[in-house]
């Protein structure tokens, strides 16, 4: 490699992305929640939010509506297969018109706002809010879930979101160069995925499962299967718990 | 490499004002009910908050509670004729637009509407009301407008106060999403405005 | 590999279409194929995710970014069924999306989404077709992306190619394996093979082909964006290796073509584009001219003007772009817009605003307080009415 060439590589790696040294969790649950405050509740699984797309060289994220239409099929096929798995009633997201409807996709974008920051201002150790730093998970969405309560009868709401942006050729080939010049892996794509669950009559947040380094190429089956599992590891109410 | 960053420049990234920047250094507490000097403006909050290292302007302070996706105030003190409100990442392909002292106090919505999209790479805003308002001892504008981000449904609100004192520009944006986080914390937004002296 | 495909593809499509037209046959009569319908999922199975998708296409309708505008709605899905006809149209569900780039998408299951960015640069229902058709294209190519086994089978699109335009010499049969093989693997092929199969469409369809201005357009309004930021102009011809679409100047070259053989047959429809887009020029404009990319909204506005005519609407969005950069040179001009603007019948309240608020910058006191006073006559509601009285009362 040239002189010019790694120059330019080792600037742009001061503008790009390096994997995090640092472990990162990935889990909470609230206090006083456990599998015990499930008993006999219905469990309302939210519409999966699924974003599939193209990450460019530098820039902003570009949605792809195959991949996106591609991982949500799969990944629904794949939460219904397991609706057995579960040890409460899971009732699906009922279909709405007009305000009812908005309420619900409301909440769904709101719920991926908040396990966002989550995941980036309590569970990344790096970007700790001092007011979150070594305190309790106590996280909401808002007692507006009161009235996805009423409507569903579920005392609970299961929230399921994936992101996943894949290198693109012009990525990819920079992060062939820069690997080569300075033996860093840049991490080409971004792959998160949340699951979460709310107590609908209070709009708390008891539990949360929230990784940004998730396993499974969301547009095959089995990297559907494996997305899932790796969401619901750790979920309270499954009968028996998935191995990590 | 020395320090750490995140992986990869995730759409969260965007909804929390963080578009393709290194991860911010660090944050400082702004404790209760003291009030503090933020680059010539005081401002009082009731609860403890916290102030991003990474300013979002060269004037400007940036506070969230529960992080910039859920709720933030962003003050900017004596931002002079010429400066752009927030930083302007390439002048080239991205320019921010200039505050100029000439403007009008209706015409300091049209800047900031305009400072705000190129800043986020907001399309879907709408400007819902500017009214006069008292903003630190002066006659300022107050402009309530919604808006959302690229690749998101979430609808988000704001509320900003601006004035012009001494060919100097001021101003307090108070922003959250709509559902729960803008109602819950705009009496807060309010008071600590309401507290600002410059 | 992927760059001399594609150069090849274009370079046929070149040579054969031009040869075609040197040889001014009798053309062929241009009938569409029957449609055989849109994938249908097979299987329980499948048609229990096939409900889950259009499920998750409901939440679109609760999206902030999606335009809920009936009438407006119902005129973009005419177009496209004029294009590719009823039997086809049926299957799309078409939203509308608050974005102010130029460009549409259609998902496998039938979903399009076009941008306010596309309407605000089009200047005719002709224009339109040939977008959406190309949209539509890409869903009748290429639906079962993911899905091999299923797969339509691509004769009756073969068929297609051949009549758009490519005339019958053996060089047809090396497009149609060079397509076929480039389908499932090269972008920019399918991009280009889209662009084909949209003009035939059009060709069988009451519409005139004008596939070509809305590129040539493109450039222009990047031209003008690059000359205003004093930015090196660049014309690309041949696509780099990661672009996935033709470059503007390829599709402009082969569209050109298709567009003389074509003729002058068939509607432009410009009169019905600028009725129904008249009646939205806010929406079309009001971003676009809150951005930071003057020279190329300039350039937009200017078209449509000359294009389509003026109007109060279009008047007062130029004076709100050049208040909004407010060089002094610029507030002067700004001004006549808005003067100019408060003489049509259709003149928006914020005309009044625009010219007050410039004539005040511009020291031209009387004539601002007047027209704002104007203002708050013709608009005693509007959302800044408190800060504009304010304004008055010093």
């Amino acid at each position: 490699m040239s002189i010019g060439r790694i120059g330019a590589a080792l600037a742009a790696l001061l503008c790009f992305h390096a994997m995090p040294l640092l472990a990162q969790e990935k889990g909470a649950v609230r206090e006083g929640f456990s599998a015990g405050s499930l008993q006999g509740q219905k469990i309302l699984l939210f519409h999966p939010a699924v974003w599939v797309g193209e990450q460019s060289t530098g820039g902003m994220p570009e949605p792809n509506a195959d991949w996106t239409a591609q991982a949500r099929t799969l990944l629904e096929a794949e939460l219904r297969r397991r609706q057995n798995y579960f040890r409460n009633e899971l009732i699906r997201e009922p279909e709405l018109v007009g305000l009812d409807a908005r309420l619900f996709a409301a909440h769904r974008a709101l719920f991926k706002a908040v396990a966002g920051s989550v995941m980036e201002y309590q569970f990344f150790v790096g970007n700790r809010l001092p007011t979150r730093k070594n305190k309790a998970f106590d996280w909401t969405l808002g007692s507006g879930t009161r009235q996805i309560a009423s409507l569903t009868g579920a005392r609970y709401g299961l929230f399921v979101v994936t992101e996943d942006q894949y290198g693109s050729v012009g990525r990819k080939i920079f992060q062939v160069l820069v690997a080569g010049v300075a033996g860093v892996g840049i991490q080409s794509g971004v792959h998160i995925g949340h699951a979460g669950l709310v107590d609908l009559h209070t709009g708390e947040l008891v539990w949360l499962n929230a990784d940004a380094a998730m396993g499974g190429d969301v547009r095959t089956a089995e990297g559907a299967a494996k997305r899932v599992d790796q969401l619901l590891e750790d979920f309270p109410g499954l009968k028996t718990p998935i191995a990590p | 490499m020395a320090f750490v960053r995140r992986a990869g420049i995730a759409l969260f990234a965007v909804a929390l004002w963080l578009p393709s920047t290194p991860a911010p250094a660090g944050w400082k507490l702004i404790p209760r009910a003291q009030p503090v000097d933020i680059g010539g403006m005081i401002v009082t909050p009731l609860n403890d908050w916290n102030q991003s290292s990474a300013p979002p302007g060269k004037q400007g302070r940036a506070w969230t509670r529960d992080g910039f996706g859920l709720n933030g105030i962003e003050f900017f003190a004596g931002v002079a004729s010429g400066q752009t409100l927030y930083r302007e990442r390439n002048r080239k392909r991205n320019p921010m637009p200039r505050f100029q002292s000439s403007l009008l106090l209706p015409e300091l919505a049209d800047f900031f509407e305009r400072s705000f999209r190129v800043r986020g790479q907001i399309s879907d805003f709408s400007l819902l009301e500017s009214t006069p308002v008292q903003f630190g001892g002066h006659r300022g504008l107050r402009v309530r407008y919604r808006y959302s981000l690229p690749n998101d449904d979430l609808v988000r609100k704001g509320e900003v106060r601006l004035v012009v004192v001494n060919r100097r520009l001021y101003v307090a944006n108070f922003f959250a999403p709509e559902l729960h986080y803008f109602p819950a914390s705009l009496p807060e937004a309010n008071a600590i405005m309401d507290s600002a002296r410059f | 590999m992927t760059r001399r495909l594609g150069l090849t593809l274009a370079a046929a499509v070149l040579c054969v279409t031009t040869a075609g037209s040197v040889r001014a046959q009798a053309k062929p009569e241009f009938v569409r194929p029957p449609y055989a319908g849109a994938y249908e999922p097979q299987g329980i199975d499948e048609r229990g995710l096939w409900m889950e998708l259009d499920e998750g296409e409901r939440a679109l309708r609760d999206s902030p970014l999606v335009v809920g505008d009936p009438r407006l709605h119902d005129w973009v899905r005419s177009v496209l069924c004029k294009a590719v006809g009823f039997d086809r149209c049926q299957a799309t569900r078409i939203y509308l999306v608050r974005d102010d780039s130029f460009n549409a998408t259609m998902a496998p299951n039938g979903l399009m989404h076009v941008h306010l960015g596309l309407l605000a640069r089009l200047h005719s229902e002709a224009e339109l077709a040939v977008i959406l058709a190309h949209e539509f294209a890409h869903f009748e190519l290429r639906h079962s992306l993911y899905d091999f086994r299923n797969r339509r089978k691509g004769s009756d699109i073969i068929a297609w190619i051949s009549l758009a335009g490519v005339a019958t010499s053996q060089s047809t049969s090396a497009i149609q394996n060079g397509v076929v093989a480039g389908l499932f693997r090269f972008n920019r092929a399918q991009e280009t093979a889209a662009d084909l199969l949209a003009a035939a469409y059009v060709r069988a369809s009451p519409y005139r082909l004008r596939a070509s201005a809305p590129w040539r357009r493109l450039l222009e309004e990047d031209e003008a964006l690059r000359s205003e930021r004093k930015a090196r102009k660049v014309r690309r011809y041949y696509p780099y290796v990661t672009d996935t679409h033709p470059t503007n100047l390829q599709r402009i070259a082969y569209f050109s073509v298709l567009e003389a053989e074509a003729g002058t047959r068939g509607d432009d429809g410009a009169e019905a584009y600028r009725e129904v887009t008249n009646a939205i020029i806010g929406d079309l404009f009001a971003g676009l001219v809150k951005g930071n990319e003057f020279g190329a909204v300039d350039y937009v506005i200017r078209a449509r003007g000359d294009a389509l005519g003026w109007n109060g609407r279009l008047l007062a969005m130029r004076g709100e772009l050049y208040r909004s950069r407010a060089t002094p040179r610029d507030l002067s001009t700004a001004q006549a817009f808005f003067e100019r603007a408060t003489g049509y019948r259709d003149a928006p309240a914020e005309a009044w605003r625009g010219l007050g608020l410039t004539a005040l910058r511009l020291g031209e006191t009387a004539v601002g307080r007047s027209a704002l006073a104007e203002y708050l006559k013709r608009a005693p509601r509007a959302n800044d009415a408190g800060a504009i009285r304010l304004l008055l009362e010093d």
